[in-house]
């Protein structure tokens, strides 16, 4: 499989955005700074890598001779049109990293589930933001590039049709038409855009705007700026908002609870006590016998039974096949044949058992998401919320927009799900790729054809070569369950890691800002009169200032909830 | 019509042994004299081939007549049996070996079969008689695509082929494919298990929708049409297609397999062969207009059913009705390239259509082995019947029977014939691979390549000098199986011709 690459920079709208996110970014990060944390710092920094350098990776993919190439090469140029920044066209197989743009990676000759690319297309599929689906309009879908389709739809949730050569199909509208038809009987709801590429070269050619139109190229990039693009700017800016909100209210705890000691001296001491409460439960979340530990490590382990005995029942379900055709006839003059179907079971075997192991990777992700923010939401201590005025919570609107007014816990769930809720599916996506790139037919080869060499030297009898096949098919399914048991269970640990380091990390956090606010209280409650009185004016100085940042960030959101 | 060759007669002599042997058992006696009556049928080709990929056009460029229904999306759904008849007449078999006789309706010069109440899943055989002569020769049986999203639809064509019980009633396939995808693999495959399960053994290939390939590569612009003559040209129509056409035949994915595929256009042979006045009066119009309008026009379908261009609007989509984009610009080179009256356009259009070469293969794989391919699928069938039957009874016969299948030189050479395009050879030592083992017909002359009056003695000369080179040849240190396979059949078939 060759990996054609290129690159078209956003469209014009993303930039201005960019700027005030980064410059929203940079002011929250003046701030952490100041407060000396260098952890919140961090998670700043990552977000500002994100928005300026948003790659999008959007995968072409349909069987050979579609005109995958050709629409590539047009698409590049049609979005660079639509953008300001000059476009960028690569050379097949060159690698490239512009700063901000689209990636398209070309995979071509994918035809079927069967097919022996069909594995490492499938985990180039796994990381994608979007997937176009090239056929020609000179036959509707057959019934393998249906189930090619059901493959990439489990994988990447944004797949497009495109129906290409509508120049040379004047019947394409029918075509059209009969895919729609088979798409809605399979269940699957996949826009559908026909274009032909050599219409839209000839329109540039000619400055034909008509017959660039008639090409459904511009369409078709629109259709990406809009939907693909400028989604995944929306959930950029989401997540930005998100990281937002989170590092303010860590940075926010320590004064809140500071400033609730400076007006209420006479509950000092209570209050203290609280913000102690608060650390005791920050500690217990990052203690091994925390619950989303428990959910994790319960979650990983039967994760991996799960995805090993799926594994074993495919493969069993191959064997007795294989079994039952070895004693229909004599195995010896068809032993190619029977090999080559008999691998390709073991490569449908193992992706699909690529594609449980990755879902439910993903389920894990959530549900250990979810208990470590019912957990966390006990770190933020109970303080008193009765004068609006110096409190966060006066600014709602951002909290409103997002979670409906819902409680805490809800709200942290949410701020999981936007901010690193994304990049943790990335990290536990790609964790997970490696299994589908595995070679299942290097595991055994020579294994199979060994024993037919065995029986072209010795003239056996009909039943002897009937068990030697028996044992060669078990001997190769030993060596797959082994191997790609072996690496799926790498693979698996590797996701488990990755969740318990990133909770962790976020654990640790919260502990430290909780052990903040515990210090904060403790002082304030020590001072006098006087420096009460300062510290008022400086804490609250610095409390307004984070109410500003997420002000600025909840007009952010109104900007991308209108590009919805 | 009668078959004739040692093979058939044999095969004939084995029936009536087996009749006689079951005079006192009417149903078995039945199936067997069905079976010699088999034997002087013509020969039943199947059509063979992923969904659209072009079988129904390429049975109707066969037969010349528009007789089997085609449309943009997907058409044939029942298996349909087309034969000869003194007149056109359609038959259908439905549930549980009911007949009922169709009537037979023609629109355009296209027949409408229209199966009235019974729906598809019910019909069991759709039998279309029709005055033709190469019907007269093959009976011609149109399979609906596999890989169809009606899993019905393709599932009825692999009980045609690969029946669970008795053995494929195809003797003959024409094997189609647009270009090599896993699932037309995964499909020749399948049949070339068939065949040796016991069905058909002569397969033809056939590189399918052949003008699609030109069209494609001619692009946006009006192609080779604007250009001064460079598609009248022989090599020019079918010259992309041909080319995929050499590619196949070393392609390592077909290892194995038939490899020899001829390109044809089945729609540019059908539109020469119902060529109309008006659409020749039409294309002529176009032909004369200057290149920038024509290739303004030509540059989408659009563009064409759009623009005004001496030719009335309802033509021109008459036109990319029946000839598509692609058709009217290679027809539009072809006048231009000198076809300046109908019948000069339609003979150019067949001839560009690769539709002789088509012909030139069947004859020398299926009509010149006839009697071949006929023995063994009736003695196939009758082996299906004995076994059915007391061992007791049938032990002698089904030993004759097996000793005739498994002594078939005629099936050796079909399948080395099929694996000469492949085999690393110099042309010359291809080309006379390929005549020796049948390739250009049967007859002694024809594979020694000798005029057809070479007398009795000359000819037994020539065959001895054959078998002394192919026996040489087999002598080379390096050489691979499959070649080797060849170079034995070829020994062998020049000792059939020096006993003759």
């Amino acid at each position: 499989m060759s990996v054609m690459t290129d690159r078209a920079p956003h469209g014009g709208k993303a930039t201005t955005s960019t700027v005030a996110m980064t410059d929203l970014l940079d002011r929250l990060g003046g701030l952490t700074n100041a407060a000396g944390r260098t952890d919140l710092g961090n998670r700043l920094a990552q977000a500002r890598t994100r928005v300026t350098d948003p790659s999008l990776r959007i995968v072409v993919t349909g069987e050979t001779g579609q005109g995958m190439s050709a629409l590539v090469g047009t698409i590049v140029g049609e979005i660079h049109d639509a953008g300001a920044a000059p476009a960028q066209r690569l050379a097949p197989g060159m690698p490239s990293r512009a700063d901000e743009g689209v990636l398209f990676v070309d995979a071509p000759g994918a035809s079927g589930v069967d097919s022996a690319g069909g594995a490492a297309v499938l985990s180039l599929l796994a990381g994608a933001d979007a997937v176009l689906f090239v056929s020609d309009a000179s036959q509707e879908y057959t019934e393998p590039e249906l189930a090619y389709l059901a493959r990439i739809r489990e994988l990447c949730p944004s797949v497009i049709g495109v129906l290409t050569k509508i120049d040379l199909y004047q019947r394409w509208p029918d075509i059209q038409r009969a895919n729609r038809t088979h798409l809605n009987n399979a269940g699957l709801d996949i826009p559908l855009l026909p274009v032909s590429a050599a219409l839209n070269d000839t329109a540039r050619r000619l400055g034909d705007g008509s017959l660039a139109v008639e090409s459904g190229i511009p369409q078709l990039a629109n259709f990406l700026n809009d939907r693909v693009i400028g989604g995944a700017d929306t959930v950029l800016r989401t997540s930005v908002i998100n990281d937002v909100r989170i590092v303010s209210d860590q940075l926010a705890m320590a004064l809140n609870a500071e400033l609730d000691v400076l007006n209420d001296p006479g509950r000092g001491t209570e209050l203290v006590a609280r913000t102690q409460q608060a650390r005791a439960a920050a500690d217990r979340l990052r203690a091994q016998t925390a619950n989303w530990q428990l959910v994790l490590g319960d979650g990983a382990t039967e994760l991996m039974v799960d995805v090993e005995h799926d594994l074993r029942h495919r493969l069993r379900t191959l064997v007795r096949e294989a079994e039952a055709d070895i004693m229909g006839s004599d195995p010896a003059p068809r032993w190619a044949a029977f090999s080559e179907w008999l691998n390709a079971g073991v490569a449908e075997a193992v992706q699909a058992n690529f594609l449980l192991a990755h879902s439910r990777s993903a389920e894990l992700a959530r549900q250990v998401g979810a208990r470590f923010a019912e957990e966390s939401g006990r770190v933020v201590p109970e303080l008193r919320r009765g004068d609006p005025s110096y409190a966060l919570d006066s600014v709602n609107s951002l909290e409103e927009l997002e979670s409906r007014k819902a409680g805490i816990v809800q709200r942290v769930i949410n701020s999981l799900r936007g901010s690193y809720g994304g990049v943790l599916m990335v990290g536990v996506v790609s964790s997970v790729a490696g299994v589908a790139l595995l070679n299942p037919w290097s595991i055994g080869a020579g294994v199979l054809l060994g024993a037919n060499t065995f029986w072209e030297d010795r003239k056996a009898h009909k039943a002897r070569r009937q068990a030697e096949a028996k044992v060669a098919v078990a001997r190769l399914m030993d060596d797959v369950l082994f191997q790609v048991g072996r690496e799926s269970k790498f693979r698996l640990r590797e996701v488990q890691r990755y969740l318990r380091d990133h909770f962790s990390a976020v654990a640790a956090e919260m502990l430290r800002s909780a052990d903040d606010a515990v210090y904060a209280a403790q002082l304030a409650n020590q001072a006098d009169a006087d420096q009460r009185a300062a510290r008022v004016a400086v804490v609250s100085e610095g409390l307004s200032e984070l109410r500003q940042l997420r002000v600025q960030a909840a007009g952010l959101l109104d900007r991308s909830g209108a590009l919805r | 019509m009668t078959t004739t060759g040692p093979e058939a007669d044999r095969a004939r002599l084995i029936i009536r042994d087996a009749r006689a042997e079951f005079y006192d058992d009417p149903s078995v006696a039945a199936e067997l004299a069905d079976c010699e009556r088999r034997l002087d049928e013509p020969l039943r080709v199947a059509l063979v081939g992923k969904l659209k990929s072009g079988k129904s056009t390429l049975l109707n460029a066969l037969v010349g007549e528009e007789i089997a229904p085609t449309d943009a999306t997907e058409c044939t759904r029942v298996v349909t049996w087309f034969g000869r008849s003194a007149g056109p007449r359609i038959e259908v078999t439905h549930d549980g070996g009911r007949r009922t006789e169709l009537p037979v309706h023609r629109t355009d010069g296209r027949l409408r079969l229209d199966l009235g109440p019974v729906p598809a899943d019910r019909v069991e055989r759709l039998v279309v008689g029709w005055p033709s002569e190469l019907l007269g020769s093959y009976t011609v049986i149109d399979t609906p695509g596999t890989s169809s999203n009606s899993a019905d639809v393709s599932a009825r064509t692999m009980a045609f082929l690969a029946p669970e019980r008795g053995t494929c009633e195809a003797e003959a396939v024409i094997f189609l494919m647009r270009s090599r995808h896993d699932s037309d693999v995964a499909l020749l495959r399948q049949m070339q298990e068939q065949t040796g399960a016991g069905g058909p053994l002569g397969i033809v290939g056939v590189l399918s929708r052949a003008d699609e390939l030109a069209g494609g590569v001619a692009g946006g612009a009006a192609g080779g049409a604007a250009g001064s003559g460079g598609v009248g040209g022989a090599a020019g129509v079918l010259g992309a297609a041909r080319q995929r056409s050499a590619e196949l035949r070393t392609d390592p994915e077909l290892s194995g397999l038939h490899r020899d595929f001829v390109a044809v256009s089945g729609l540019l042979a059908l539109r020469g062969q119902t060529l109309r006045q008006r659409e020749f009066a039409a294309l002529y119009t176009l032909a004369g207009l200057p290149d920038d309008v024509l290739e303004a026009a030509l540059i989408s379908a659009g563009r064409f059913a759009g623009t005004e261009l001496g030719v009335p609007a309802v033509e021109r989509e008459w036109l990319l009705g029946e000839f598509g984009l692609v058709g009217i610009r290679i027809a539009v080179g072809l006048v231009r390239a000198g076809a300046w009256d109908a019948p000069a356009l339609a003979e150019a259009l067949v001839r560009e259509s690769g539709l002789d070469e088509l012909h030139r293969v069947l004859d020398a794989r299926f009509a010149s082995r006839h009697g071949q391919l006929k023995a063994h699928a009736a003695l196939r069938t009758v082996r299906g019947v004995l076994l059915r039957q007391p061992a007791a009874r049938t032990a002698r016969l089904l030993r004759t029977v097996e000793r005739l299948l498994a002594d078939s030189h005629a099936g050796t050479e079909v399948r080395a014939l099929a694996g000469v395009a492949a085999l690393p050879l110099a042309g010359p030592t291809r080309d006379a691979l390929d005549r020796v083992l049948g390739g250009r017909g049967t007859t002694a002359t024809a594979r020694l390549g000798l005029p057809s009056d070479t007398d009795h003695h000359q000819l037994r000369t020539a065959a001895l000098h054959a078998i002394a080179y192919w026996r040489a040849q087999l002598g080379h240190p390096l050489l691979d199986r499959p070649t080797e396979q060849a170079f034995r059949a070829a020994v062998r078939s020049c000792e059939a011709i020096a006993c003759g």
